[in-house]
């Protein structure tokens, strides 16, 4: 009861005291700052998809220095599984597994005159046929840092500590969906999405982020104009 | 009492310490991942496979510059991989054991089949992204594959080496040279699955055996 009392009082003191600080500073950690994003579309061929057709994401794997996140596909995934009109989605790593070793990062075709090629192997019509997947949406791009500036620095002593001054990062994020369909092995159409923000970092004794994340904006904006791409409305 | 209990927790946090400074130089991981069937119709052949010892006990073991020290257990997947990927390209597929230098052939007295097949992992290799300098890890495993007739007489050594990479991930380096080692492990895998019947020493034997 006593010990109660003691952590009762510690508490008061904590969020009683300097409660409106711990608002502030809550707030300032929860600000974003702004991401500008635009997507633009280009359709080549009608498109729709039945309810029991699936699509499938892939990130385009390369042997050179870039390559799209895994993050990123997972997003699309992500939002696309669900809203109000969710697209049924075949997993890239299930695809991949069930298509080995045609979608290898040696392997995989590079364009949908490829794609036809390939449809000519034994096995590999049958094995999308049973999966019925109909669409394959490969993403290409990446979020890389254009800019960075700044100063902060952080120390800590016997008396306390703190971090002072502010640094920035500028991110843009470039991803181009390219979308195949498997019935008429013919490319159906592209969707690129751009998206730049700069983040901040302000050291007020405290670290407070404020972050614009154009990659999750990206995300968000090519996800909502692959949904209504493929579903053809 | 009190001494002794602080004596204890000093022990014990210094014990605790002492393994998390140990932990952060040593990275250790046993390479597991997807084992994929092969979307390849397979060879109507009887062949041998002939799996070393160094193939699925392998252990690569490197001390880094700036990177601390890796141990990275191979053996394991090659061993399933192998495995799967054997069963997946012949129609018939008999294995057998050994602990010979790979430029020896077990005796094929008794042996009712086409030929021999043996995989040995000649080298591998990874890069961290402080030492290439890009956001990645990277790996690569080169394998030698060499084929016997049914007399255990060699027919021809072809080397192959698959790549893989991986996002660099904060705090997760043992999960990326992981990733990026199956995917080495696959890549090869691949090429000998879709090269090996195109060199010339493995088609005239198909066609020696038909």
């Amino acid at each position: 009861m006593h010990g109660f009392t003691i952590r009762q009082s510690a508490l008061g003191v904590l969020f009683g005291r300097h409660a409106f600080h711990w608002v502030v500073l809550g707030a300032l950690a929860t600000l974003t700052a702004c991401a500008t994003t635009r997507v633009e579309q280009n359709r080549q061929m009608q498109t729709g998809l039945a309810s029991d057709e699936a699509m499938v994401i892939l990130g385009r794997a390369t042997y050179n220095d870039r390559q799209t996140e895994e993050s990123f596909t997972d997003c699309l995934e992500d939002i696309l599984s669900r809203g109000d009109r969710p697209i049924r989605l075949v997993p890239q790593k299930q695809f991949v597994d069930q298509m080995y070793p045609w979608f290898e990062p040696r392997t995989a075709p590079g364009s949908a005159n490829d794609l036809a090629h390939l449809f000519t192997e034994p096995g590999v019509k049958e094995q999308i046929a049973d999966a019925r997947v109909r669409y394959l949406a490969w993403i290409e791009g990446d979020t890389v840092t254009i800019d960075k500036g700044g100063s902060m620095s952080c120390t800590v002593s016997t008396f306390g500590g703190g971090c002072f001054g502010m640094s920035y990062w500028e991110q843009d994020a470039s991803y181009e969906a390219s979308i195949w369909d498997l019935q008429t092995l013919d490319t159906s159409g592209q969707i690129s999405a751009d998206a730049n923000g700069t983040s901040y970092l302000a050291g007020l004794v405290l670290p407070i982020p404020i972050l614009a994340r154009p990659g999750n904006a990206a995300c968000k904006g090519l996800a909502e104009q692959l949904r209504t791409f493929i579903s053809g409305s | 009492m009190v001494c002794r209990i602080s004596r204890t927790m000093l022990a014990g946090a210094l014990v605790v310490w002492v393994s998390l400074l140990m932990s952060a130089c040593s990275t250790s991981v046993q390479v597991a991942g997807e084992v994929p069937t092969l979307l390849v119709p397979a060879l109507s052949r009887h062949v041998t496979y002939v799996e070393p010892k160094n193939l699925v006990a392998y252990v690569h073991e490197e001390k880094l510059p700036r990177g601390g020290e890796w141990s990275i257990a191979l053996g394991q997947m090659n061993q399933v991989f192998f495995r799967q990927l054997m069963a997946s390209m012949f129609t018939t597929v008999t294995r057998i054991e050994t602990v010979e230098p790979s430029d020896i052939l077990p005796a094929a007295e008794g042996k009712d089949h086409d030929g021999m097949i043996r995989i040995d992992l000649v080298e591998y290799g990874f890069l961290t992204p402080e030492l290439s300098g890009l956001n990645f890890y990277s790996a690569s495993a080169k394998y030698r594959v060499e084929l016997a007739d049914a007399s255990s007489q060699s027919l021809g050594v072809w080397q192959v080496v698959g790549y893989g990479k991986a996002e660099a991930g904060a705090f997760q380096a043992g999960e990326a040279v992981n990733a990026a080692t199956v995917m080495a492990i696959r890549d090869a895998g691949a090429r000998i699955a879709l090269e090996l019947p195109d060199q010339s020493f493995f088609s005239a034997w198909l066609e020696a055996t038909n």
